[in-house]
């Protein structure tokens, strides 16, 4: 979430006079003008903008194409309350993902993140001392968790797991029709809800519509094909590709994009209608206070068509790729939620470190690794940067040192 | 004429003569893609009579053909076709895109495009001489202008109908560059591929991927200095866009 000072510092850099928040604005309407081109083309019919991103990026649609926002809404999910539901059908595929997040926790920590506290407790009770003394003692692994939530898994987990895959399924027929052609719109990155909707609704013509894509450079799967980077789609900045400078920084884009309230987590039904657990987000949540760099960017959206004369915001590209002092320290005290139920927030830049093996450290683990160039190394390391996108990919016999 | 196509002209019992289109046969000047979509966009402006900047036409070009390839069909080498690419174009600018619409844009670049090339003679000469030696002659392009739109081009250079086929991505939706392309080409004329020798201007896509389908390739860049005068053009354009 963006503070007041990371807006008074957005306010300070300057491009041609213009604040960072007019820069960001303008980008963000090039974002929409890309997206409804991409819509429009693909005759899509059912716009879901995801939870939370999207919600922020639906009402900076609305504005610049109020006609087309017609066909909106906001679909409440999130990557584990799509893994809950997915895990009834396919656990063996899920227990990855969730061996992953959940790397190096005990499996009793894990349950406790991923039922949540009324559920966890009501799993305990279902189990004795000793179990729940070897939960404690185990440390998630893949075939652990496939024990608990394959087929023939604990029948407590599975009820479970079952519960979330129908009010889920309710949830999406609820909001979509089988011959709707589908778009799932979202800051971005690498798709894993829309693989999970695609594995719970193969029926559904469903394509995603990020404002980014990257595969983190990983290999690229079947259901990548039906995920659509608007402004990049690439695993690192490409000279020719204007925006992809934008991966350097995506994290700036998920903050500015992300309101301040919980995620989905799973999915409850009052009796009428399916609803996520943390309830309908509240429009001036979503929308944010007057401080909040979104609210502001919003409020300087309007429609306009074919404003493309934007030479790819050059002061934000520098500002992204090879930062000042200035521009790393607004960033200074921001961070990330964790996802997964865990309470944890992950510090986008790290405290420089004077050990020269910890400043790697820093620079290999920061959410914004130019940025902690600039802080570990200073003026030295904002040199190397800039040698490493303006000078070395033109010159081929350096290539070989570019990133 | 450049050494690097001796091999090609030396080759010996082949049956069939595969070229690339674009800087094989038809050699470009060395202006770089985006100072062609840039002039283009000067054209499109006025031959359509929009308010809209040159500089908007233009990055509506290049961020139209970025974005097709991203989301253009439903296979994961997505090869778009150029009346895609314009609809995406127009559908940025905020100008419904008619059929009359997308066909006039393809002529207008069609006619810009021709104003950029130029024929390849002594290869288009060897041709001529292999075809009339009983060879066939084919043209594979990676390129979103389908084969008829090429035709047009390679033949309002001055030259006789001198290919038996053209296979163009943008037709099959299939690419040299991902191999796949070649592929379709050998099912299609039912090839021994020991009769087959291909020649073009790309070493990832005319030689190694030919090469990897068990295609006999020559490799024929362009020039040292058209190289140089080319990557220059093209970082000068990336200077105006702001983006080097």
């Amino acid at each position: 979430m963006a503070t007041e000072k990371q807006t008074k510092s957005l306010h300070d850099v300057k491009e041609n006079g213009n604040s960072m928040i007019d820069t960001y604005s303008k980008m963000f309407n090039v974002y929409c003008l890309l997206l409804n081109a991409a819509l429009e083309s693909k005759n899509i019919n059912k716009k879901l903008f995801l939870s939370r991103g999207g919600l922020r990026l639906r009402r900076l649609y609305g504005k610049c194409h109020p006609n087309a926002d017609k066909q909106s809404l906001d679909f409440y999910t999130s990557r584990l309350a799509t893994i809950k539901a997915s895990t009834y059908i396919a656990p063996e595929i899920t227990t990855i993902d969730m061996a992953k997040e959940y790397y190096g926790m005990s499996l009793d920590s894990m349950l406790k993140c991923f039922l949540g506290a009324e559920y966890y407790q009501k799993f305990t009770e279902t189990k004795k001392l000793n179990e729940l003394d070897e939960l404690e003692s185990t440390l998630v692994q893949q075939s652990k968790l496939l024990d608990l939530f394959g087929f023939n898994g604990e029948p407590f987990l599975r009820d479970f797991v079952k519960g979330q895959y129908e009010l889920l399924c309710q949830y999406w027929r609820e909001s979509v029709e089988i011959d709707d052609e589908i778009a799932l719109i979202d800051t971005g990155w690498s798709g894993t809800i829309v693989f999970y909707l695609k594995l719970m609704f193969p029926n559904y013509n469903i394509n995603a519509f990020f404002f980014g894509k990257t595969t983190y450079g990983g290999p690229s799967y079947d259901y990548h094909m039906f995920v659509h980077g608007v402004m990049f789609d690439t695993n690192k900045v490409i000279p020719g590709h204007g925006f992809s400078y934008l991966i350097e920084n995506r994290h700036l884009i998920e903050m500015i994009c992300e309101p301040q309230c919980a995620s989905t987590e799973s999915y409850i039904f009052d009796g009428l209608k399916v609803h996520p657990n943390c309830g309908v987000i509240p429009e001036e949540v979503i929308i944010g206070s007057q401080d909040d760099i979104y609210n502001k960017i919003l409020l300087k959206m309007k429609p306009e068509q074919g404003s493309l004369a934007l030479n790819y915001f050059r002061d934000l590209r520098r500002a992204t790729l090879y930062p000042s002092k200035k521009d790393v320290e607004f960033l200074s005290g921001s961070s990330r939620s964790a996802d997964f139920g865990k309470e944890i927030q992950v510090q986008i830049l790290l405290k420089s470190s004077s050990n020269p093996i910890s400043k790697i450290k820093n620079i290999r683990s920061s959410l914004w690794r130019n940025g902690q160039v600039v802080r570990e190394f200073g003026r030295l390391g904002r040199l190397y940067l800039y040698l490493n996108y303006q000078v070395f990919p033109y010159v081929p016999w350096l290539r070989r040192f570019t990133k | 004429m450049s050494s690097y196509y001796k091999e090609y002209f030396n080759s010996k019992g082949k049956d069939v003569y595969s070229v690339d289109i674009f800087d094989t046969v038809l050699l470009r000047n060395y202006k770089s893609e985006y100072f062609r979509f840039y002039e283009l966009a000067k054209i499109v402006k006025s031959e359509f009579e929009l308010s809209i900047p040159v500089q908007s036409i233009f990055y509506a070009r290049v961020e139209a053909a970025r974005l097709a390839y991203y989301i253009y069909g439903d296979k994961q080498s997505k090869e778009p076709s150029i009346d895609y690419i314009y609809t995406l174009m127009f559908n940025v600018l905020g100008i419904t895109p008619s059929g009359e619409l997308l066909a006039k844009m393809l002529s207008l670049e069609l006619l810009y495009e021709k104003t950029q090339l130029s024929p390849n003679l002594p290869l288009i000469n060897f041709l001529k001489k292999k075809k009339e030696q009983g060879a066939l002659i084919i043209g594979i392009s990676d390129m979103y202008l389908n084969s008829s739109s090429i035709v047009d081009l390679v033949y309002s250079n001055g030259e006789e109908l001198i290919f038996d086929k053209l296979y163009s991505s943008a037709d099959f939706k299939e690419s040299k560059r991902e191999g796949s392309l070649y592929e379709i080409v050998i099912n299609d004329l039912g090839l021994n591929k020991d009769k087959f020798i291909h020649c073009g201007d790309s070493y990832h896509s005319d030689f190694v991927m030919a090469n990897n389908y068990g295609i006999s390739a020559v490799y024929t860049p362009r020039t040292k200095i058209w190289q140089l005068r080319n990557k220059l053009s093209h970082y000068m354009m990336l200077k105006k866009m702001g983006i080097a």
